[in-house]
């Protein structure tokens, strides 16, 4: 359990990394081939080549990646007061395009983790739908032993939902990741990962913080 | 296990992912955070970093790294605020303000630095030997380490302040070896009445 502990942090660490691919595209191209091609429509949207996105992008509107306070501030407040327990410590870190928050519990075994992503020159759906691709979750999940897309979906309002089951240290882990069209500029994600067996837990908390969209 | 996350945590604000000649080193380094070790009482303070801590960490060195080629990025944690540097050429720079809920002696800061804190501060890296120790009239310390990561050697230097009684500030440099006068250049700018144990 320790050690899928540490390998979540690993992947925090990764997913930091991962940034804002719009800006990035050196790095999809040092991932591993995912072993997961999803077979839902996001498939379709995956493969979609990169230059979709970067014609659109009209750099005259662009503004500074730099999170403000006022980032921090949306980011630390998403999740309301859920997270202000003993059960789970926060951690927060402000990058140079990102806001992320890791509310971490050694009792119950989970992570929650959010980032505020700053895309500054915003985005379109086709965008986040190239941002949070198969490879994305290869890095996701890149230190887990295992990794299971088990499905996706999305509100009207925009909001999505991924679901995933992970392996690691032979526990089962079940995810939850969303995915909020916050601003015309910001995006929110926020990744829940609970043991398997903690199945009224991770539906309490995904209540709390996704009432519309508890699961797909 | 708060080792390990803190650890983690540590491996997340050094692993920035631009790639440059020496990050692939720096990518796996620095610096993981023992933890302050405390009898909490009623005169002890939270370990819940204040926006005080926060500006204080983040104008420390004031405007020496506000350049293009370094790279800024702060966490905040329960008991401390860090925040990287990171330069394109792959130098790093790495502070800690450190929360003492119930304050701190000499001996406590001696005890926090011991050899198996080291260890799990430098535990990223794939050796480290440290080379000098020393400290100044007003109890600045500073400790000079030679590190390894991916075959490549750097000098580190890590100074401790005493900031105010509840807080010690750390402050790590780690450049590759053969950039000793840039790395002084920085150490003089920042802790100027000890800028090496030479």
């Amino acid at each position: 359990m320790k050690r899928f502990l540490f390998g979540l942090m690993i992947l925090f660490l990764i997913t930091a990394c991962s940034g804002n691919k719009a800006s990035t595209a050196e790095i999809p191209a040092q991932l591993p081939p995912s072993p997961e091609p999803l077979s839902s429509p996001l498939t379709q949207i995956e493969n979609l080549p990169q230059e979709v996105i970067t014609q659109e992008i009209d750099q005259t509107t662009c503004i500074s990646p730099a999170p403000a306070q006022v980032d921090i501030d949306r980011a630390l407040s998403f999740a309301g007061k859920l997270f202000d327990t003993p059960d789970w410590e926060r951690t927060y870190t402000v990058d140079i395009d990102k806001v992320s928050v890791t509310w971490y519990s050694e009792g119950l075994s989970s992570i929650a983790y959010l980032e505020a992503l700053i895309f500054p020159c915003g985005y379109e759906e086709l965008d986040l739908d190239y941002f949070f691709n198969v490879d994305n979750w290869a890095i996701v999940f890149g230190n887990y032993q295992s990794y299971e897309y088990v499905d996706g979906c999305r509100l009207d309002s925009g909001v999505r939902l991924y679901q995933f089951i992970t392996v690691d240290q032979g526990y089962e882990y079940d995810v939850h990741y969303w995915v909020v069209n916050d601003t015309a500029t910001r995006v929110i994600s926020m990744m829940l990962v609970m043991p398997i067996e903690s199945q009224a837990m991770i539906d309490e908390f995904s209540y709390s913080l996704f009432p519309q969209l508890t699961e797909c | 296990m708060k080792k390990i996350l803190f650890s983690c945590i540590g491996l997340l604000l050094f692993s920035a992912c631009r790639l440059s000649a020496f990050q692939p080193t720096l990518l796996r380094t620095p610096t993981s955070t023992p933890l302050v070790i405390s009898t909490f009482n009623s005169s002890c303070v939270s370990t819940e970093p204040t926006q005080k801590d926060i500006e204080r960490a983040l104008s420390f060195t004031e405007e020496l790294f506000d350049t293009s080629n370094w790279e800024r990025s702060y966490s905040v944690m329960q008991g401390r605020v860090a925040v990287t540097w990171l330069h394109v050429d792959g130098f790093l720079a790495y502070l800690e303000a450190i929360i003492f809920p119930c304050g701190y002696q000499e001996a406590d800061i001696d005890d926090y630095f011991n050899d198996t804190n080291w260890e799990i501060i430098l535990s990223n890296y794939d050796s480290y030997e440290m080379k000098n120790e020393c400290r100044n009239d007003s109890a600045l310390r500073l400790y000079e380490f030679s590190v390894m990561a991916t075959d490549v050697e750097y000098e580190m230097r890590y100074w401790v302040m005493k900031d105010i009684n509840t807080r010690v500030i750390t402050l790590m440099l780690v450049f590759p070896l053969g950039f000793e006068s840039m790395m002084n250049h920085y150490a003089d700018n920042i802790f100027p009445s000890l800028e090496t144990c030479e």
